[in-house]
């Protein structure tokens, strides 16, 4: 895909990941989509997009495939897993599967992709050599029911500071974004009732935001935001959480 | 053709604010209470020359402005003195720029926005909000800024209003330059860059805010500050 920018979106068949997809396909990227099932997706092959088929929580194997798939100028760090059981219930796969998908994953891509973004462009470079769009979740600041689902999460808005001052001066920028509810087959499966009900009591609007919404805050860190604009979390909440 | 507002646009950040607004084919009214180093020139640049310290005359301005799609509050001042030493003009001057004004600003423009179910407002922060600052009043005025943000979100929200805040790290600004060699050196060690913001940078986080980013976004602050201070 010469001549054009690639972004390679995780978790993009359905829910916030899909709507990265469109954004970022509006801003002109070629989009090199991950997901690990692509059943009821309307995703479609074509000369801008490829759909790449990969379990994130076979953590061993994303340098391998990394180096497949060539160029790549964004990263959508979006692919999560909340398996929405209470700690007692928590089985070992879970947690394993959890912590794999939501944190190990992400940053094992973020590695190997800013190793060739900084190739690409140079050791002292200017301008932008790329940039890392993390997802978090209002999880990461609140007392999470889902104990391990809300560790991923602040986990995330960890590493996106230690990236951000180890790949910043370097030309990459990491910036994350927590959602609050969003209208996703996640809020309506993993989380549970009451404390949706809870969460929507405190959002201002009374509404779950879109994936669309979300997505268009994605695209704005992936294509506009100044690039001094590194290490931060942009929460997209409505008033649910306010820090 | 929509209409900005931008407060303290003589120079620095609202200088470069009111730039990037027109170029994005919006009206700027550009206030400030000194324009010596103003030199934008567009045929959809007002001037609107008022000391935001005479906080009795600002709804009767904004009556007069018309209607403003976006409100961007980023007049602030700054005194570098001691902590025991400020004077109660200086403090009554900060108090009455960086957070009485931008409030009565919000309250004068809400009943028209309200009407109209839409509207936006940008309020400039610092990172000296979190941090604490040299200047007590100023750390302390921007701090409650930011607090204000929520609660005019949380008011407005329903109404279709947006009140989200940007807080700027070090920004190359005449602000800037005022401050003590110690602090600058304080902030050029934790940024990630190695190098001050552009006010150009954090003019484009507040034309988002201001005119496109998604309405989920309320009531929040967006750190432009590379690293300065990551909470």
């Amino acid at each position: 895909m010469p001549g054009h920018r690639v972004a390679l979106v995780t978790g993009a068949a359905r829910g916030i990941g899909r709507a990265v997809v469109d954004a970022l396909a509006g801003d002109g990227f070629h989009i090199l989509a991950l997901d690990c099932d692509f059943e009821g997706s309307d995703l479609l092959e074509s000369g801008s997009l490829a759909l790449v088929r990969y379990d994130l929580s076979d953590t061993a194997g994303i340098a391998a495939l990394v180096a497949s798939l060539g160029r790549i100028d964004v990263l959508v760090n979006n692919a999560g897993v909340q398996p929405g059981l209470a700690i007692d219930d928590y089985t070992e796969a879970a947690r394993e599967r959890a912590l794999a998908v939501n944190l190990k994953a992400p940053v094992e891509l973020i590695r190997t992709v800013s190793r060739q973004m900084i190739k690409r462009h140079g050791a002292h470079g200017s301008g932008s050599a790329g940039r890392i769009v993390n997802l978090s979740s209002v999880a990461a600041f609140m007392a999470h029911t889902d104990l391990w689902y809300g560790v991923t999460k602040a986990g995330i808005v960890s590493f996106t500071r230690s990236f951000a001052a180890r790949l910043g001066p370097q030309g990459i920028q990491v910036n994350a974004v927590a959602p609050g509810p969003i209208d996703t087959d996640m809020l309506q499966k993993a989380a549970q009732p009451e404390r949706r009900a809870e969460l929507m009591q405190r959002v201002w609007s009374r509404r779950a935001g879109t994936p669309q919404e979300l997505a268009e805050v994605v695209r704005w860190l992936a294509s506009d935001a100044p690039v001094i604009l590194n290490g931060a979390v942009i929460d997209v909440t409505d008033g649910c959480m306010l820090r | 053709m929509p209409r900005a507002l931008i407060t303290g646009a003589g120079r620095g950040i609202g200088k470069e604010t009111a730039r990037a607004f027109l170029g994005a084919g919006w009206t700027v009214l550009a206030l400030d209470k000194d324009f010596s180093s103003f030199d934008l020139k567009d045929a959809d640049l007002e001037r609107v020359d008022y000391d935001l310290t005479a906080l009795a005359g600002i709804a009767p301005l904004v009556a007069k402005l018309g209607e403003i799609d976006t409100l961007v509050n980023n007049a602030g001042t700054l005194y570098c003195e001691p902590f025991d030493a400020i004077p109660e003009a200086h403090q009554r001057e900060i108090l009455a720029v960086n957070l009485q004004a931008p409030i009565a600003l919000m309250q004068a423009l809400a009943p028209q926005m309200r009407a109209r179910k839409r509207g936006r407002i940008v309020n400039v922060g610092s990172v000296a909000a979190f941090t604490g600052h040299p200047d007590l009043w100023y750390g302390a005025t921007k701090a409650a800024l930011l607090n204000v943000t929520k609660s005019y979100a949380g008011w407005l929200g329903r109404d279709g209003i947006l009140v989200n805040a940007v807080a700027p790290g070090p920004t190359l600004t005449p602000m800037y330059a005022q401050l003590p060699e110690s602090r600058k050196a304080g902030v050029m060690r934790s940024v990630y860059s190695g190098r001050a913001c552009a006010p150009q940078e954090v003019a484009q986080a507040i034309l988002w805010l201001g005119s496109a980013s998604p309405e989920y976004m309320n009531g929040m602050t967006l750190d432009v500050n590379n690293g300065a201070y990551p909470r």
